[in-house]
Formats: C-alpha cells, sequence, structure tokens
C-alpha cells in the first residue's frame, strides 16, 4: 500500500451531550477508495468534517501530507483545501439557489485559481461539467431546476475543478433512484482510473461501500469497530456488530432473489 | 401574471405617483409659502364647463369675491368667466398644471386660513413627507444592517448586546418614546433641522424590526451548506458576507423598505399632526391635517383634510410594492426545501 496522505490520530468531538467521535483514527492512503458506513448519527459526517478541516476536533488531530491540518493559515490553507475537496450531503442546500451551474463549478476557482483567467476558469469548469456527465443546458440552469442526479453530478464537477487528491463524499448517494447511484459510482471509478485520486465514501449502504471502495471502516456511536479490506470484510468481519449489518444487507439481498426476477443489463462496468 | 410583470408593474406604479407628484408639485399653481389673505379659508373652485345662459364653453372659473355681509364666505360671480389653461404660463413665466386666466384665481382643494392653496401645499408636502420616509428608511436599514450582519455572523456577546437591545427597543411602545424623545428636544427649531431630528428619531426608532429579521437570515445562511462548502474552497467571512449572504438579504431589504417606507411616512404624519415633526411654514401632509384636528373646522372647512386622501393612495401603493418585493426575494424553481429521506 503506498504512503498514507490524510491521517485523523484520536479525534474526539462532543455536541453538548451527545459525543460524536471518541477517539476516532484513520489512514487514507493515495489513490486507495475507502467506505466509511455505520447507522444515522454514528459521527460519519462528523468525522469528514474534520477530515476536510471545515470543523475542530475537541482533541486528536488530522495531518496531512505530514503537516496538522488546523493550524493551517493564509497559503497553506489555501494548499490544503485544493488537495482535500469535500463533497457535502444533501445536494439541494449545497448549492446556493440563486447561481447557474456554471457559476456554481466556477466557484473554487474564483477562490482558490486566482492565477487562472476568467476564461480559463470557464473553460475548467465547462470541462468537468462535461466529464461527469451533465447536458449543456445545465450552464445557465439554477439549482432548483435540476433533477436530484444532476445536482450530485453538480456537485462532484465542481469539487473535481480543483484536481484534489483526496476526495470526501458524504452521502452521495442519497435520494437517488438506483440507476443513476450506480451511474455516480461509475463515474467516480472512472475519475480514480483516470488521475491519482484517493476517494472516502461515507454512507449507510454497505450495498454503494461494496461497489464504490477497496477498503471499508464500520463505524458505530463515535467509535471505529472494523477496519477491514472490502473482500476480506465481506468474507467474514470481526466485530460482532459489523457482523450483524453484514448479515442484514445479505438478508436483503437474498430477498431481492427471491422476488420475481428484473432482467438485468449485464455487468456495470 | 408572472413574477416580473407583476413586480415591475407595482414598482412602476409607485415610480409613477411620486414622479407625479413631484412634477405636480413642480408645476403647482401656486408656492407652498404664497398667501391669498383675501381669500383665506376659500372652499375649492369649482371648474365650469356650462355659463348661466346654459352655453356650453371652455373650462373657465367663476370670478371670486369675498361677501362682504359674512366675513369668511365667498361669492361667485359666474358673469366675469377667467378661462383656464392645462399646462398653461403662469403670470411670472412658470409652465403650471391648471393655469387660470388672470386675474382669476383656482384653489382646486381651497385654501388654509392664511389662504394658502391646499393644492399646491399638499404636493409639496407630500415630497416633505415622502423625503423623510425615504432618508428614514434609509438610514434605519443601515443601521439594521450592521447590526443584524454584526450579530449574526459574529455570535457571541455582540449578538446577545444587538440581540437584546433590539429586544428593548421593541417592548417599548415606539409612539410613547418617539413623543418623549422629541419633547426632550428643543421644541422651537428651524424647519430644516426639525426634519432632521423627524428622520434621526424615526430610523433609531425603527431600525430594530428589520435588524432582527437580518440578523435572522445571516444565522441560517451561515449554517447553509452551500456557505458550508464555499468555506472548504477557502473563502473567509468577507467573501461569504458578500457572495453568498448578502444576496439573500438584498431581497429582504428590498422588502423591508417596501414595508418601511408607508410605516414611516405614517409616523411623520403623527408627528407633525402633533406639531413635533416637521414645522411651518414647510408644508408636510402631517402639519396640513393638524388644522382638522378641530371638529369645528372638519365640520365647515372639510377640504383641508384633502392630503388624507394622497396619503391614503400612497400608503396602498407602497403596500402592492412590498408584496412584489416579498416575491422578488424568491429564487426561479423555488427555494430550496430540506430533501425528504
Amino acid at each position: 500500500m503506498s504512503e498514507a496522505i490524510l491521517v485523523a490520530q484520536g479525534l474526539e468531538r462532543r455536541y453538548r451531550r451527545a459525543c460524536a467521535l471518541d477517539g476516532v483514527s484513520v489512514s487514507i492512503s493515495a489513490g486507495e477508495s475507502l467506505a466509511i458506513v455505520g447507522e444515522s448519527g454514528c459521527g460519519k459526517s462528523t468525522l469528514l468534517r474534520c477530515l476536510a478541516g471545515l470543523e475542530r476536533a475537541d482533541a486528536g488531530s488530522v495531518h496531512f501530507g505530514g503537516a496538522e491540518v488546523s493550524p493551517l493559515r493564509g497559503e497553506d490553507r489555501k494548499r490544503f483545501c485544493r488537495s482535500v475537496q469535500l463533497v457535502l450531503q444533501d445536494a439541494t442546500r449545497a448549492l446556493n439557489p440563486w447561481w447557474s451551474g456554471l457559476t456554481l463549478v466556477r466557484e473554487p476557482l474564483d477562490l482558490l485559481r486566482r492565477d487562472l483567467s476568467m476564461p480559463e476558469r470557464e473553460t475548467v469548469a465547462r470541462c468537468w461539467m462535461d466529464r461527469v456527465g451533465l447536458p449543456a443546458s445545465v450552464v445557465e440552469r439554477l439549482p432548483g431546476e435540476l433533477s436530484g442526479g444532476q445536482r450530485q453530478r453538480l456537485l462532484l464537477a465542481r469539487a473535481m475543478t480543483l484536481s484534489p487528491s483526496v476526495l470526501l463524499l458524504d452521502e452521495p448517494l442519497a435520494g437517488l433512484d438506483p440507476p443513476i447511484q450506480a451511474a455516480i459510482l461509475e463515474l467516480l471509478k472512472g475519475l480514480r482510473s483516470e488521475r491519482p485520486l484517493a476517494t472516502v465514501l461515507v454512507t449507510h449502504s454497505l450495498g454503494a461501500a461494496a461497489q464504490g471502495a477497496e477498503r471499508i471502516v464500520v463505524m458505530r456511536s463515535g467509535r471505529l469497530v472494523e477496519q477491514q479490506t472490502m473482500t476480506a470484510f465481506l468474507a467474514g468481519p470481526q466485530d460482532p456488530y459489523s457482523r450483524e449489518i453484514l448479515a442484514g444487507w445479505q438478508a436483503r439481498q437474498a430477498n431481492f432473489v427471491k422476488s420475481p426476477p428484473i432482467k438485468s443489463s449485464g455487468s456495470a462496468h | 401574471m408572472t413574477r416580473p410583470a407583476w413586480r415591475l408593474q407595482a414598482v412602476s406604479a409607485l415610480a409613477i405617483w411620486y414622479a407625479l407628484l413631484a412634477g405636480f408639485a413642480w408645476m403647482a399653481p401656486y408656492s407652498w409659502r404664497e398667501q391669498h389673505r383675501e381669500f383665506a379659508s376659500a372652499p375649492p373652485t369649482a371648474i365650469r364647463f356650462v355659463d348661466p345662459t346654459g352655453v356650453w364653453r371652455m373650462p373657465f372659473v367663476c370670478s371670486l369675491a369675498p361677501a362682504p355681509d359674512s366675513p369668511g364666505s365667498y361669492r361667485e360671480d359666474c358673469a366675469v368667466r377667467h378661462d383656464v389653461w392645462l399646462f398653461g404660463r403662469a403670470q411670472d413665466g412658470r409652465m403650471v398644471v391648471l393655469c387660470p386666466e388672470q386675474p382669476g384665481v383656482l384653489f382646486l382643494f381651497g385654501t388654509d386660513e392664511l389662504g394658502r392653496d391646499i393644492f399646491s401645499r399638499s404636493l409639496a408636502g407630500g415630497l416633505v413627507t415622502f423625503a423623510t420616509g425615504v432618508v428614514a428608511t434609509l438610514v434605519a436599514l443601515f443601521l439594521a444592517f450592521l447590526g443584524g450582519s454584526l450579530a449574526g455572523l459574529l455570535g457571541g456577546w455582540p449578538d446577545l448586546l444587538i440581540s437584546r437591545g433590539t429586544e428593548l427597543l421593541m417592548a417599548l411602545p415606539a409612539l410613547y418614546l418617539l413623543l418623549a424623545l422629541r419633547a426632550a428636544l428643543p421644541i422651537q427649531t428651524p424647519p430644516l433641522l426639525a426634519f432632521a431630528l423627524a428622520v434621526a428619531l424615526i430610523s433609531l426608532l425603527g431600525w430594530a424590526r428589520p435588524a432582527r429579521l437580518l440578523r435572522g437570515v445571516v444565522m441560517s445562511s451561515r449554517g447553509e451548506g452551500y456557505v458550508l462548502a464555499a468555506r472548504g474552497f477557502g473563502a473567509g467571512p468577507v467573501y461569504l458576507l458578500r457572495k453568498h449572504i448578502f444576496p439573500r438579504l438584498r431581497g429582504v431589504l428590498g422588502a423591508q423598505a417596501a414595508v418601511l417606507l408607508p410605516q414611516f411616512m405614517l409616523v411623520e404624519v403623527a408627528l407633525s399632526f402633533l406639531g413635533l415633526g416637521v414645522a411651518e411654514p414647510l408644508p408636510s401632509w402631517g402639519t396640513m391635517l393638524s388644522s382638522i384636528q378641530y371638529d369645528l373646522v372638519a365640520d365647515r372647512r372639510s377640504w383641508l383634510g384633502f392630503p388624507a386622501i394622497l396619503l391614503t393612495a400612497s400608503i396602498l401603493i407602497s403596500g402592492r410594492v412590498a408584496r412584489a418585493m416579498e416575491l422578488r426575494s424568491q429564487p426561479a424553481g423555488g427555494a430550496p426545501r430540506e430533501t425528504t429521506p
């Protein structure tokens, strides 16, 4: 395995009474794909926001490329923002409803790539919108006029404009139809095959995790209960809670198999 | 009706209304300070089309003269006719809306006890009331913007201070506070200073409500996903305020301006009505209406209440604009709603 680029050590985070993170350590290597699964409220989103440097942990530290993230200021902070991008949960709220598609995708470039001229920034933004499969008409549409899948693609395009080395995705598949979920996972896979990009996919669906990641981390009430490669995890998890969710998922899969067959369109690629 | 059309219609209605007011004030038959002592408290002059012999003619007014037997009443002598011209030239060469042929007089809405033309004074007074409202609204919104965005962005003790301050202001009955403050200041002031005082008092008492509203909008935008996302792109507070928060405030500010303007105009009218606002001889709808607070006058010289009609119309049009502004503060495709899982 290649070297770890984003490392969290002993993260703790409390909100009033609830404890969102309780001593979480996780490391992300260059180019790998990691899935973080767990039930709602287990601290997945908090962990991602801490990794992205948007939230400060009460204890513990996040290191990027050997340097601690929270004291970074000025140019160093910008370099970190360029390298680690978070795709927020709930695409509807993560897009300014008054901005057109192009302006939205261009925003990170406006903030972090002042070295590019405006036409260059627009070209980059258009390229990425095209790459994630958005029709050209989205350029001037407002988020309210887009479908859920298009909004999610817009978020992806926006994060990718900076060519980050780590992409943190918070529930990118929530609220989407299964074919669109599959398409988004395919898109992520495609992006990773083109460039050195590590993805961290937070999800509560084991199916999506199995499809979209090589390594898995299971969280429960603010703690990591299991860290495994996906194959090892599917073969037999160590932790009882992991076994429980795997068994639950397999049972649902079995139900699908039993229900009247739907013609599958062959293996996704 | 589509949203932009409706907005345009309402805003242009307001613009046209005040443009007419300003234009007519500029072309008023008489100056707001011109006194016709011989025609004190004259009733509205009738514009006639038929002469005593029953012949139709161009619009004219009859010659007006004080009745010798009973002081304060006037007699029309229609044997002497004076033609009335629309947009004619007055004696001094000014362009005038309704111009009677010399030496005829035309008091469209009568005169007050000093013989000043109510029509001309209403137009000029409307501008004074409107100017008070506009300046007070601008000052109040500026204060509200400062207070609201400071409280909303900084949180902590600045928020505590500003929020409790606005609550205190709102808990006190505004009109009494206004009267008390105004009474504490010198009553006899030059007209311009009185105008400035009225503006200052109205905006100082009026900024609290919009400030609370703006604070709420700033706070809720601060928690929006797209603001968090922009922070992820390294955005600082100034960028966030300018790019993401201020555009949301703009709609609120517009709507608040449309709501506050008629309110503040009414407050000015109330202050001047009580003799604490704009001072004579400067006309305002409030000072003009103050003369009808005596029942005898209201009974016998009802034409003194004419500014009330203009005031009502102004408030109604402003209400329409407020509604249009409210619609404007929503993006196309609807405001973002939380998706249901």
